[in-house]
């Protein structure tokens, strides 16, 4: 099954920046929506500015797009725009089927009546009968993990169980449509799961546009995406991980943190490879060098130095430290000039951030820490979403033939 | 479920709803009826919300025009303000025009504020907005109608036995409701993108009260009968409904049939006119 159910061609909306000036304009469409002048949307007046621009992209049944930018870049915007909660500007936007849209969760819930009455509520105002939300009603409430609360006040509730209610409600809907908008970030990790495995779920058999800043989710369940930024669409296609290095691009600049006693200071931080010096970037598999140059009190006889790589997300992935790796390092006080080979550096192609550290391993006290201070891309194919590939020995048995079939790591991975 | 609705086709695009014509009525009447539970629901909603965290409750509904009629009565009484002679006792006659005027009033406040309060429902999720309106005159019908007992009870104190025509009010009344809709529209649309719409309307109802015969019998004097009896389209209802109760019938029917065409007619105008705008309404709210 893989018609085509959300076609959005050109689609472009404006917004005001002034608030006095908005209520102007407002005042303007609705006069001109009563004596019967068509508006003219398509050019900017003053202190309008373009808050998507000329999106297009098509979905099928089957498909999950995944709509990442940062802040501001319009994504929120477009959602509602495919859920008519406003009109498009410029362009055109064709939906078939039924749409079930998780922009906020609770936006309809009323605080004073319970959890029951506003499921009714909440599936009315989806277009749901009554009888339809009866036989959906026991699965909602199993799937929310409400249990008693059902018949308390939602206004009582945390805002991990609204999520909860309003994901199971728009989630039973069986919908051909869904949007989903950053929502699910606020509920536990048990019931995040839950989410997904449903998303992955209706995803097989409806459409899902589904906006994130989680990256590890978008490549997980997406099967397209469209990356934008200031309103346009910087990338839309398939190749979920280029859509992905597309958003890491927009955050070039990275600040670092010094933290730490400040018993010990790093003078410098720099990457070599193949005898080049003070690079950023550097190809997948290659021989990577850290040359480290730091100074420590020199009450402190025997520092710890330690490196680790971070993803853009400031999630801690790699780390050698020198106890670790059995080195004992004598200080004097005098600098020490440190160089860290690391061969074969099998960090997934992307863009990776370096912290250094030096610590006093006995008296556990942090000498000095500069986090996420050097940037450093990682070039190649893309290999696997997981930042770390593992290079094992595959052993595959058939069990008819009982041959051995070894294959050398190194050949895997140039197919990949 | 209903299988065809999942084939149904969306198309959003600028302006779609100027180039469907005249098939754009069919499709409001249709949302209508497609959303007919959600109103109800809402008006069950908002009503048993507004009731639930108070102790008196529904009571709150006959406190303010039981205040008003007391102090109305007490001001005749005491002959403080020269208030002619009514063709019903004076409580009676005061707080059966209080019904009456609650009716429009209250409904006409609380659907121009209704899309402003439901904003976050506005910009969250998509729904006909007309029901936010229907069911602000619904709400405020809820109140007409728990108001009946206490008006029997005023009238069995007073002694006084209506004719049986009273039991027409209410239908006499209908053109009203579409008249309140009808300016619910238009200022609800307003009031959205500015705010001074709900204030000044606060105003305007509090003052026109004593523009309409409510505490006083309709004016008999030029020029001041026409501005108050004629030119006031809610005092045509209000002076309907008591001479239901009173005289068996309407006394002047052009005066209550051109109030009534009124209202209907302020009624579609508003309705297609809050349906153009209406996916304008979520960006400005």
């Amino acid at each position: 099954m893989l018609d085509l159910l959300v076609k959005v061609e050109g689609v472009s909306k404006k917004f005001c920046k002034n608030l006095k000036r908005s209520m102007l304009y407002g005042l303007q469409d609705i006069a001109k929506n009563m004596i019967g002048v068509p508006l003219k949307s398509d050019n900017l007046r003053s202190a309008e500015f373009w808050s998507v621009d000329n999106v297009s992209f098509e979905i099928r049944r089957g498909e999950c797009l995944g709509l990442i930018g940062p802040n501001g870049a319009g994504k929120s915007t477009l959602l509602k725009i495919l859920n008519g909660i406003i009109s498009p500007d410029k362009g055109r936007v064709e939906i078939r089927g039924k749409v079930s849209a998780l922009i906020e969760v609770g936006a309809g819930f009323h605080p004073m009546l319970t959890g029951r009455e506003n499921i009714y509520i909440n599936g009315s105002i989806l277009g749901f009968t009554k009888k339809e939300i009866d036989k959906k009603f026991d699965e909602i409430v199993e799937f929310a993990e409400l249990g008693d609360f059902i018949d308390t006040p939602v206004k009582h509730y945390s805002s991990g169980m609204y999520v909860r209610l309003g994901f199971a409600i728009a989630a039973q809907m069986e919908p051909d449509v869904m949007l989903i908008d950053e929502v699910l970030a606020v509920g536990d990790v048990g019931f995040r799961a839950k989410c997904f495995n449903a998303i992955d779920r209706i995803s097989k058999d409806a459409a899902v546009i589904f906006v994130s800043h989680q990256m590890p989710q978008i490549s997980r369940i997406c099967t397209d995406i469209c990356v934008m930024s200031h309103g346009k669409a910087e990338y839309s296609g398939k190749e979920v991980p280029k859509g992905i290095g597309h958003y890491y691009s927009n955050f070039e600049t990275v600040k670092g943190i010094v933290t730490g006693s400040g018993r010990a200071t790093i003078h410098k931080i720099d990457f070599e490879s193949n005898g080049k010096k003070g690079i950023r970037q550097i190809n997948y598999m290659d021989d990577l060098s850290v040359y480290l140059n730091i100074s420590v009190d020199p009450n402190v006889k025997h520092p710890v130095v330690g490196i680790t790589f971070l993803s853009q997300e400031l999630h801690m992935i790699a780390q050698c430290i020198s106890s670790y790796n059995s080195v004992e390092l004598s200080n004097f006080g005098e600098p020490l000039h440190i160089t860290l080979k690391l061969p074969a550096l099998n960090l997934n192609p992307g863009v990776y951030l370096l912290s250094a550290l030096v610590f006093c391993a006995n008296q556990q006290e942090i000498l000095a820490q500069y986090f996420a201070v050097k940037e450093l891309h990682v070039l190649g194919k893309f290999i696997g979403s997981a930042p770390v590939q593992l290079l094992g020995k595959w052993n595959v048995k058939h069990e008819v033939q009982e041959k051995k079939l070894n294959r050398s790591p190194k050949a895997v991975y140039v197919e990949g | 479920m209903n299988p065809k609705r999942h084939n149904k086709i969306t198309v959003y695009q600028p302006n779609h709803i100027l180039k469907a014509g005249v098939r754009i009525w069919t499709e409001m009447f249709r949302e209508l009826v497609d959303f007919r539970g959600l109103i109800w629901r809402l008006v069950v909603r908002d009503i048993s919300a507004r009731y639930k965290q108070s102790f008196l409750g529904v009571l709150w509904a006959f406190l303010a025009p039981l205040g008003l009629m007391i102090v109305f009565v007490w001001i005749k009484g005491k002959n403080i303000l020269p208030i002619g002679e009514t063709a019903m006792p004076y409580a009676a006659f005061v707080f059966l025009g209080q019904m009456i005027w609650l009716l429009f009033s209250h409904g006409v406040t609380s659907s121009a504020s209704s899309l402003v309060n439901a904003g976050s429902m506005l910009t969250k999720i998509n729904f006909p907005r007309e029901v936010l309106i229907f069911s602000s005159v619904a709400q405020t019908i809820f109140e007409f109608l728990i108001r009946i007992p206490l008006l029997a009870l005023i009238f069995m104190w007073v002694g006084f036995t209506p004719k049986w025509t009273i039991f027409l009010v209410p239908f006499a009344l209908i053109p009203l409701l579409f008249m309140l809709a009808g300016i619910g529209f238009f200022v609800s649309l307003f009031n959205a993108v500015i705010r001074d719409i709900g204030s000044m309307l606060g105003l305007i109802m509090s003052l026109g009260m004593f523009a309409t015969p409510v505490v006083y019998p309709p004016p008999t004097t030029w020029p001041l009968s026409f501005w108050i009896n004629y030119a006031n389209p809610v005092s045509s209802f209000l002076m309907a409904g008591r001479d239901l109760a009173t005289v068996g019938y309407v006394t002047d029917p052009i005066n209550y049939f051109s109030a009534a065409l009124f209202g209907l007619m302020l009624f579609f105008v508003g309705w297609r006119i809050f349906h153009l705008s209406e996916p304008k309404i979520a960006e400005r709210v």
